[in-house]
């Protein structure tokens, strides 16, 4: 399923079902943070933000809640979903032992609704079997983020930027739990991820498992590229490009190879409302576009600036083509 | 693994709409409406709407040359408004004759659009201000020109599309009370003469109406000076061209909805508080000498639920209100962009309509409406912010 990039990578066997998992409390929380950043299981990307972070933080708060996310970051990749077929074991298990680590009495995995029989059925299984609830939601982009994430399942006001656990909340994703699972089931150590990759200029996506430390040009070359310019990090429309020297690791998994679209001059504001009615946090992009030109962090504030998740939704829909995003990147630049 | 199988879209960081695609998609709506309006005004209504076209890009195509206002003109906003204003101006005017003579009424419609062009520029150039530039054109050219755009003719439905409507009697039929569509014994005519409504409750709810017996009551305007309110609802009421038909104007605004293009609050709630208001300000529920007015005229004897609630929709059909309400109300430089704003917006157009119609001009009550209400957005787009979900 997976293709091997880099040495040593090749995709790991799924774990038996009848391997047991360790037992926790969270009193345990402590060494399991240490046991964790040894053995490289660190994340930090959108769909699991910093999860040492989160775990250290769950040391001085009460969380309630366990999520781990299948939301696909990208639904023609079904990056998260391909994992959760094959390593549903290691998923479950991961879950339970957070709910366990943290007193954490509620331990949901979310999927999309939608998703194709043949990637739900294991993880219903294994979730059915560790008595964890199976939530679907209807995706749409952002909902991958945690924060529109938090407000659709717990209704919790999460700022962009900081910790779920500051709502009493462990969030995951699947590469995390799979990492996590297989830790705790077999004392295996992190030494490679899984990458997914739409290359929309040859129509075709590329699965593959990626060393650690592997560059992200070693990666492309792998998949027939060699133009770091045309490869996006994370969703096409959060308009992320990486640095020349980026590493797969910690961070994003999902790559697009595109073409930037052809440079087009921004009309003036038709004022259609678009970028407001599809915010999914409810800011307000055009005032935060006056607030750039006249360099006003007041009206910036009011318009919603924290809030923002950077999801690029404002400049998709905007038929001015106004530079919103780029806008509210360059106030959150300039003003914190 | 690799899934040959992938799309070879381009990229998604953009939706591919424009600004010029954005207005385009508001057309097909426009064309509900107007089919209804050519239907029952026949080629004149074609004529009079291609008339206005014409002059609006001509205009524009002069006008943004001029300064760098000019430069700032989109032939595309523009010419959905020029198009809104036709549906706004009657088909009569489309007629022959030289320019001097007063009676030759088509120079109307090429200086209505010239003047919606000279408005935007004055505006800033653009369609987004706060002031309506069609609302604005339509009051300018109801104050110069005002008898002349009362429509008083409709084909009959046995000349839909094809009659002439000025080949029409040249008074209305003291026998012609039945609805239009019943309207098909032959006649030398092509056309009905019928009294304008929105002229008739004009003249009715400003005191102005004189009775020709000693009293008229509200019950008697309704049942015996106006046509039936199914020609009001479906066709056959003299109207200005995209205000032919209700039905049509309902599938046209719902289309819009449809696409997304505007928001329901607007038309939904104008058109509810419009008729709760309509119901409740003072009317005048009977005319002797002088006019005898009544607050909530449904609680006076005499009158009752089912008379006020008949004149409501009477003076909701009469006037443009659905007009405005689904295609002017709900452009995007008249109304807020914050849906607290709409609402806001929507209470107040619906409530200055409902007493514009009353005391002024069932036929100008919206426009003058929305005019007003137009200055309010920029202020209530400063005052109502979004509030961020985080």
């Amino acid at each position: 399923m997976f293709v091997a990039v880099g040495d040593g990578s090749a995709p790991p066997d799924a774990v038996d079902p009848s391997v047991t998992p360790p037992d926790a409390s969270p009193a345990d929380l402590p060494a399991w943070i240490e046991r964790l950043t040894e053995a490289r299981v660190i994340a930090d990307r959108v769909t699991c933000p910093d999860l040492t972070g989160q775990l250290q933080s769950a040391m001085r708060r009460p969380i309630d809640t366990v999520i781990c996310t299948l939301l696909p970051t990208d639904q023609h990749l079904r990056l998260e979903a391909s994992l959760a077929a094959t390593y549903s074991v290691e998923i479950a298990a991961a879950v339970n032992l957070l709910g366990r680590l943290t007193g954490a009495p509620q331990r949901w995995i979310v999927h999309e609704s939608d998703a194709p029989p043949p990637f739900l059925r294991p993880i219903r299984r294994s979730a059915d079997a560790s008595d964890l609830r199976l939530v679907g939601l209807d995706h749409d982009y952002p909902l991958d983020h945690p924060v529109p994430l938090l407000r659709t399942l717990l209704n919790r006001r999460l700022l962009p930027g900081r910790s779920p656990a500051e709502r009493g909340v462990i969030l995951i994703d699947a590469p995390a739990a799979m990492a996590i699972g297989r830790l705790a089931l077999l004392g295996q150590l992190t030494t490679s991820v899984p990458v997914a990759i739409r290359d929309h200029e040859r129509g075709v996506n590329h699965h593959l498992w990626v060393s650690i430390g592997t560059p992200l040009r070693q990666v492309l070359a792998a998949v027939g590229w060699a133009d770091l310019s045309l490869v996006h990090i994370g969703y096409p429309l959060r308009e992320i490009s990486p640095a020349p020297d980026a590493l797969i690791g910690t961070g994003e998994l999902v790559f697009h190879i595109a073409r930037p679209d052809p440079p087009a001059a921004p009309d003036a504001c038709i004022r259609c409302g678009w970028c407001i009615d599809g915010c999914p946090v409810r800011i307000h992009p055009p005032a935060l576009l006056d607030a750039r030109q006249f360099d006003d962090p007041d009206l910036a504030e009011r318009a919603g600036l924290r809030a923002c998740i950077e999801c690029g939704i404002c400049s998709f829909v905007c038929p001015a083509r106004l530079p919103l995003l780029q806008s509210i990147r360059e106030l959150r630049h300039r003003h914190g | 693994m690799s899934d040959v199988g992938a799309s070879r879209r381009r990229p998604i960081q953009h939706s591919g709409i424009t600004a010029g695609r954005y207005h385009a998609m508001h057309l097909p709506a426009a064309l509900f409406p107007l089919m209804a309006g050519f239907a029952v005004f026949g080629w004149r209504a074609i004529g009079a709407v291609a008339a206005v076209v014409v002059a609006v890009v001509a205009a524009t195509l002069v006008w943004r040359r001029v300064g760098a206002t000019g430069g700032r003109m989109r032939l595309a906003p523009i010419l959905w408004s020029g198009l809104l204003l036709a549906m706004a101006l009657p088909a009569h005017l489309f007629r022959a004759g030289d320019p001097t003579d007063p009676g030759a009424l088509w120079p109307i419609l090429p200086a209505a659009g010239i003047l919606l062009v000279l408005i935007i520029w004055i505006l800033g150039g653009t369609t987004v201000s706060a002031a309506n530039p069609v609302a604005l054109t339509l009051l300018l050219t109801m104050a110069l020109f005002g008898q002349s755009l009362v429509p008083r003719h409709v084909l009959r439905p046995t000349k839909l599309f094809t009659g002439d409507l000025l080949n029409a009697p040249t008074a209305p039929d003291a026998a012609d009370r039945g609805p239009w569509v019943a309207r098909r014994s032959p006649s030398r005519f092509d056309a009905l003469h019928r009294e304008s409504p929105a002229h008739r409750l004009t003249l009715y709810t400003s005191g102005t109406e004189s009775p020709q017996r000693a009293w008229l009551s509200l019950d008697g305007l309704l049942r015996d000076a106006l046509p039936p309110l199914e020609d009001l609802v479906t066709a056959g009421a003299p109207t200005p061209i995209g205000q032919a038909s209700a039905v049509a104007l309902l599938v046209g605004g719902l289309f819009l909805i449809y696409r997304g293009l505007i928001d329901y609050r607007i038309p939904l709630l104008a058109c509810v508080v419009a008729f709760i208001a309509l119901l409740m300000l003072p009317i005048p529920v009977v005319i002797r000498d002088v006019p005898e007015w009544r607050w909530a005229a449904w609680h006076v004897r005499g009158v009752g639920w089912a008379t006020a609630i008949t004149f409501a929709n009477y003076e909701l059909l009469a006037g443009p209100l659905l007009f405005t309400a689904f295609f002017l109300a709900t452009a995007p430089g008249s109304r807020p962009m914050t849906r607290r704003g709409r609402t806001l917006f929507a209470v107040a157009l619906g409530l200055a309509t409902a007493a514009a119609q009353l005391y002024l001009s069932v036929s100008a009550g919206a426009y003058l409406a929305l005019a007003a209400c137009a200055m309010l957005t920029p202020i209530l787009d400063r005052r109502l912010r979004p509030r961020p979900l985080v």
